[in-house]
């Protein structure tokens, strides 16, 4: 298989601040990649660098073969990007949105264009600046896929809509996967959207592809085990594919990637009464690999402190 | 797909183009004296003067035309940025260069037809005996059309700052500042062999910029 995006150390300051970290990303022709991470971990840096938006300060992409610093007209004809927000100039109705988009094509799906807009039930004479959110990203959705692209790149196109119009607009780009078998890279912080398309993701940490595996394969791999201690949990842990610890009361909760025998042994010799193993779905993998170190907030250590002095709050209306 | 850039960028420019020459239609009846304006500015406009010499018609072009090159060249660029449309519209298959260049002409366009449509229309006004007491000759107009050669440099001046991102407004708006004192002292230059090679020397410039700014800022 070919790769459709390719980045070979690609990296970017913001400041002294590295956003993108040496990032070598492969997505294959036919693969719907998830591209996930907290907000702030690069993604959309990732994505601008990748249509040319932004400058990387070094390292490489190539998008359908070419380089996008050198990325031809031609070239961009198979590539549709939907921006974070559904940029569209609001002064136009869709109609004039359509005019305006199709101009720059050799290849445009008028058919295709109608369905979606029926599908929404949207009219033309509509003006963009008076529809929602979500008929916004509606209107954006068939405007990419117009030019029967090869490549789509959406940047956080479910932020901001609700429940209903995000499973619609997901629905839409299920059907539209199944066009052609096209290569999708659809970024996002909500993993329940992603894990609906995606075949593919890659979780951003700080600016460091941290996961790129197939989605089933991160779900089977991340687990969580608690830990029953008699005494005091340890403060510490030295483990092998250690993501996370903390530890509440006399338990010790961990987060493990590839869970096998050197980790069970690691874990056995910590000595616990008993060793639970839970396993997580992609969501709650999703959450516990991304998230920073887990602390206890100031409120609960208050609490905690107030029903150890016997303090009882029942009474409280 | 030029002719659609061209249409987008002249609807989106076409309202302040307007309000400027609204505002040298005012200047323009005021000057050719009529009544209910002259009624309400009588201070502003005066009979005893001679067209394009000494009546203040290249104050007028200064600040209307100079507004719209201004408010023009901000708008084209950084109410792109304000609002994100830029990742839409440089997502397009077409070259960067190509998506300013058009920009660029549109706006030149506009600064340069305003005051040339005001200086044609008071020019031939002035030229017809009986209409203004005092001496008329289209060489009299030179120097409300070197203003109008000038102020698209304040356009570009303007378009440069809201491409070019800066850490702060008054950093972000050096260029737009550079380009007015250029123009300016443009348009003090004694000799016309003088004021044509300088002026040269500034479109060069603030266009060379503009377009390495355009390939090689983030957005």
């Amino acid at each position: 298989m070919t790769d459709v995006i390719r980045t070979f150390r690609l990296t970017k300051h913001y400041d002294s601040r590295r956003v993108v970290d040496c990032l070598n990303l492969r997505v294959q022709r036919g693969q719907v990649y998830g591209f996930l991470g907290r907000n702030g971990a690069g993604k959309s840096t990732t994505i601008k660098m990748l249509m040319g938006m932004v400058q990387p300060d070094s390292g490489e992409a190539e998008l359908l073969g070419e380089k996008v610093s050198a990325l031809n007209p031609k070239t961009r004809e198979r590539i549709a990007y939907i921006a974070e927000g559904h940029p569209l100039y609001n002064w136009m109705n869709i109609g004039e949105a359509v005019r305006f988009g199709r101009a720059f094509y050799s290849n445009w799906n008028d058919i295709l264009v109608e369905q979606i807009l029926d599908h929404f039930e949207l009219s033309r004479k509509q003006k963009l600046r008076q529809l929602s959110k979500g008929q916004q990203a509606q209107v954006s959705l068939a405007l990419a896929v117009a030019p029967e692209p090869e490549l789509l790149i959406l940047d956080d196109p479910t932020l901001g809509l609700d429940t209903v119009v995000r499973r619609d607009f997901l629905e839409s780009l299920i059907q539209i996967i199944h066009r052609k078998g096209r290569t999708i890279l659809i970024s996002s912080h909500i993993l329940g959207d992603v894990e609906r398309v995606a075949d593919r993701i890659g979780i951003m940490v700080d600016g460091v592809l941290r996961v790129d595996c197939s989605t089933d394969h991160f779900r089977e791999s991340v687990k969580k085990l608690v830990l029953d201690f008699s005494g005091p949990g340890p403060e510490s842990v030295d483990c092998p594919g250690l993501v996370n610890s903390w530890t509440l009361g006399s338990q010790l909760e961990l987060i493990l990637v590839g869970y096998d025998e050197a980790q069970r042994t690691a874990v056995e010799s910590l000595q616990p009464k008993n060793i639970e193993i839970v396993d997580l779905n992609l969501e709650e993998a999703f959450i516990e690999y991304t998230r920073g170190r887990k602390r206890s907030l100031p409120l609960f250590a208050r609490e905690e402190s107030r029903h150890d002095q016997g303090v009882d709050d029942q009474g409280i209306a | 797909m030029i002719k659609a850039l061209t249409i987008k960028e002249l609807r989106e420019s076409v309202g302040l183009a307007a309000l400027a020459a609204l505002g040298m239609v005012w200047a323009l009846a005021g000057l050719m004296g009529v009544q209910p304006l002259r009624f309400v500015m009588r201070d502003v406009f005066s009979d005893q003067t001679i067209a394009f010499v000494n009546d203040g018609f290249t104050g007028w072009v200064g600040l209307f035309v100079g507004g719209l090159a201004v408010a023009l060249g901000l708008k084209q660029t950084a109410w792109e940025h304000g609002r994100d449309t830029y990742y839409y519209l440089l997502s397009r298959p077409i070259a960067r260069r190509v998506v300013f260049a058009t920009k660029i002409v549109v706006g030149v366009l506009l600064v340069v037809v305003v005051p040339a449509v005001a200086i044609g229309v008071y020019g031939f006004w002035a030229s017809i005996p009986g209409k203004k007491a005092a001496p008329f000759d289209w060489s009299m107009t030179l120097d409300a059309w070197k203003l109008a050669m000038t102020l698209p440099l304040v356009y570009l001046g303007a378009f440069l700052s809201g491409l070019r991102r800066a850490r702060w407004f008054g950093t972000r708006l050096i260029p737009l500042a550079a380009a007015i004192i250029w123009a300016v002292l443009v348009s003090s230059a004694p000799f016309y062999w003088l004021y044509l090679p300088l002026l040269a020397v500034g479109y060069v410039g603030v266009l060379v910029a503009i377009f390495y700014f355009a390939e090689t800022s983030d957005f």
